[in-house]
């Protein structure tokens, strides 16, 4: 149960980078919400999606669009999850496509409408993956201004910062062959690490920007709802309108996330409790750097008390 | 210890150290630095690096019991990644002044406790 006097926030985190190779034996596997949540995703998308996150075939088809789905899934079972326990979230905070589970879990749209814009925006990335072959890279151990310095010596691949997640941990996104040359910069400019993710869109760039319109005709037949819970906008660092959420979502993918951002904001605010919706801990380990005494937990790792 | 008293002999001889002093001096100075470079960490230092990884990575639930001293850190062992990596650069330079130059290096050094504690032995002081 929730012993906590401050304030509570979900963190839906973005797109899983390996598959959650789920063993037999993983408590998920017994999770009532596990099952019903993957079944009608599996239903509804027509993927194996219970084989995928069990391992699966190495090489799949589909890869990055399954992995996309089953992190929202996965989101939504440890939002089920935390909620059976107790938990109640004082507000949502979202990584990338996290937030497509985190305007589920606030009731703004359904499990079914969620798993629908993931799945279609997800398709819209793969084809455009297709026609401009993109990457994006994790940095991590070099400061901002090392980071704009390798964006522009390598003017001409249209890199750009996808991700502000902390002082020290930035993501790049552009065109592969760039990506490829900003990750043999940063190494021998003495990054701790820097390493391709699980893309081949230039997600989080200006060069997705343009998908904007096909991304509203996706949400055209889908009425948001009342919030539930309100969802903290990393542009603007207030909480979502109802009314901009459609042209949030248009754009988010052409834009950058300012993860950091959100998290001082909510410090600010008087949070101490982060707790991470997801299967991994990507964003409870960012914490670390931006506050080591704020309380932050993954669900994933175990359900916190 | 030896450096001192090396030191301390040609001080000795009226302050004029001769070729003959000098390069025994530099052949035993080489000596101590291989006997360093090969000597093992004691459990003292590997107690510290694991409290060092638990304090570090906020592992809270875990005791240095339960840390093997041979394990791999990252992947199947311990399951750490980068995120991970940047607070235990972080966290040898600050307890152990000790610094990881970069990547290639970093993969060595956190290969497992043992390899970190190794590093920290060879590497203390040194920066």
């Amino acid at each position: 149960m929730k012993a906590s006097k401050g304030k509570t926030a979900f963190c839906f985190p973005g797109q899983l980078q390996e598959k959650p190779m789920l063993k037999d034996h993983h408590p998920l596997t017994e999770d009532p919400y596990f099952k019903e949540l993957f079944t009608r995703a599996s239903n509804q998308t027509k993927f194996d999606l219970l084989n995928f996150s069990f391992g699966g075939e190495e090489k799949e088809e589909d890869f990055s669009l399954k992995l996309q789905i089953s992190t929202y899934i996965l989101s939504m079972v440890h939002f089920y999850r935390l909620r059976a326990a107790g938990w109640n979230p004082d507000i949502f905070a979202e990584h990338s496509m996290g937030v497509y589970s985190a305007l589920a879990a606030s009731e703004a749209i359904s499990f079914e409408e969620g798993l629908f814009i993931t799945e279609a925006i997800g398709r819209l990335l793969k084809r455009e993956g297709a026609i401009h072959r993109g990457g994006m890279a994790s940095i991590i151990g070099l400061p901002l201004e090392e980071i704009q310095k390798i964006c522009q010596d390598l003017n001409g691949f249209q890199l750009s910062i996808a991700n502000y997640n902390g002082s020290m941990h930035f993501v790049l996104s552009g065109e592969e062959e760039g990506v490829e040359k900003a990750i043999s910069l940063a190494l021998s400019r003495k990054a701790v690490s820097a390493t391709r993710l699980a893309f081949n869109t230039a997600l989080h760039s200006p060069s997705l920007y343009s998908l904007r319109e096909e991304i509203m005709e996706i949400l055209q037949d889908i009425k948001i709802q009342p919030l539930k819970v309100p969802i903290l906008n990393h542009w603007t660092i207030k909480p979502l309108r109802r009314e901009e959420i459609k042209d949030f979502l248009s754009q988010e993918i052409g834009r950058p996330v300012y993860w950091i951002r959100c998290v001082e904001k909510l410090l600010q605010e008087g949070f101490t409790h982060f707790i991470e919706v997801g299967h991994e801990a990507t964003l409870t380990k960012l914490m670390r750097w931006i506050d080591r005494e704020a309380k932050a937990f993954s669900a994933g790792d175990r359900l916190p008390r | 210890m030896f450096q001192v008293s090396c030191f301390t002999s040609s001080l000795r001889l009226g302050g004029e150290m001769s070729d003959l002093h000098l390069e025994t001096c530099n052949l035993k100075l080489n000596l101590i630095g291989e006997r360093r470079r090969m000597a093992e960490p004691n459990d003292h230092l590997i107690e510290k690096i694991k409290q060092l990884i638990i304090q570090r990575l906020k592992l809270i639930e875990m005791t240095p019991e339960m840390i093997e001293n041979d394990a791999p850190l990252f992947g199947e062992g311990l399951g750490l990644d980068s995120i991970d990596a940047l607070e235990l650069v972080l966290g040898l330079e600050k307890e152990f002044g000790v610094i990881i130059p970069d990547a290639e290096v970093g993969k060595k050094v956190f290969q497992s406790v043992k390899t970190m504690a190794q590093y920290v032995l060879e590497h203390q002081g040194a920066s």
